[in-house]
């Protein structure tokens, strides 16, 4: 049974009464509170507006306060007045008034099972343009920083049988020039993996560095490859270095 | 790197007076001997636009062939010259033909800026 409470409305529930400030029902059975709960959907909009007619039921475990708006039915929790309203359907309510809210689903079980599982699609547009404005960021990063160098180095696949290396190396030591004048440059090649580069100056070596070399292959040719000055490629017997060529002065340089 | 015009008619200057370019051989950023009064000294040792030093050079080889004088912009030590292709070919187009591997400025020796005075 329900203790009910109408305020503003008339004995059939249907019409908004300003004379009828609060009337006490008495208690009601659940058929008599959804005939009641029924009816008072269909009350006039305007005077709905204007008088807010309202019903308070009390269960046996909750105290609603019920408003209709447009043929629905907006539940109000009588205890906590800062609770926001919840549409209800009349069974829903008839449930919550004798149970839990935490049992409660305000939505019909059969309405409820019919709609799909809750989904967060502006989650996902979110996530999507989240992953679009990084790569965007990306690419301006890139387009912004990312520098094409002249120095582009081929792709050397490097010696490593031993014998090989040793055979090749012991073979390749000496010393290479593109000439003995002034302006002409110099490579010395040890047989123990350093190399150094420099050219005849007027008083001596200029731009003289030192690097380590390892012996490979890039295109079909031998090669010896540095970590700081780029690849020197051996044609023959001579050594091809930026497109000049040096040819081999003596044997070995001196360690 | 209008510097590069001004020191190439420096150098052109000297070698119609003299009868010969000046003697090569000297370290970037070395002041070439014999172009006091032809060179501001002062900008010829200081770092390029692009990085790197001026260095003077004749009988140069440079990519394949040799050039009887030639300016090169030059890294030294920490300080290098610009590998970046689109400034590099941009400078070129300015000055040349606008492709680093033919003209009067292309880049020779691991990649260096050169200005061809004489072939």
């Amino acid at each position: 049974m329900y203790n009910v409470t109408t305020f503003h409305l008339g004995p059939d529930g249907r019409r908004a009464s300003a004379s009828s400030e609060s009337a006490d029902r008495g208690e009601f059975n659940a058929a008599e509170l959804t005939v009641l709960l029924d009816a008072f959907t269909e009350i006039d909009p305007v005077d709905n507006e204007e008088l807010d007619p309202h019903i308070l039921a009390a269960g046996r475990v909750a105290k609603l306060i019920i408003r209709t708006s447009r043929g629905r039915l907006q539940v109000y929790d009588g205890r906590d007045h800062a609770a926001p309203a919840v549409e209800m359907t009349v069974p829903a309510i008839l449930e919550r008034l004798d149970q839990l809210p935490e049992s409660v689903s305000p939505l019909p079980a059969d309405a409820e099972a019919g709609q799909p599982p809750p989904t967060a699609p502006h989650r996902g547009i979110a996530f999507a343009m989240l992953l679009v404005g990084l790569a965007l960021n990306g690419y301006i990063l890139y387009s912004v920083f990312y520098v094409e160098s002249v120095n582009k180095k081929p792709d050397v696949k490097l010696i490593t049988d031993s014998d090989e290396l040793k055979t090749r190396q012991g073979v390749l030591a000496g010393v290479y020039a593109t000439g003995g004048r002034v302006g002409d440059r110099v490579i010395e090649v040890s047989p123990t993996g350093n190399i150094r580069f420099y050219e005849i100056g007027a008083k001596g070596p200029i731009n003289d560095t030192t690097d380590t070399y390892r012996m490979g292959r890039h295109d079909g040719l031998l090669c010896l490859s540095t970590p700081g000055s780029g690849v020197v490629d051996l044609v023959g017997e001579t050594l091809v270095y930026f497109k000049d060529v040096y040819q081999k002065r003596r044997p070995s340089p001196k360690e | 790197m209008n510097d590069l015009r001004v020191y190439a008619g420096a150098f052109q200057a000297y070698a119609q007076e003299h009868g010969d370019w000046p003697p090569g051989g000297t370290p970037p950023g070395t002041f070439p001997p014999g172009m006091e009064g032809y060179l501001s000294q002062t900008n010829w040792e200081r770092i390029t636009p692009i990085g790197g030093y001026y260095q003077f050079a004749t009988q140069s080889p440079q990519g394949g062939g040799r050039y009887a004088a030639v300016i090169i912009i030059a890294s030294v030590g920490a300080n290098r010259v610009s590998s970046d292709s689109i400034q590099l070919s941009d400078i070129d187009r300015k000055f040349d033909d606008g492709n680093l591997s033919t003209g009067n400025f292309f880049l020779g020796y691991r990649n260096y800026p050169v200005f061809v005075m004489e072939h």
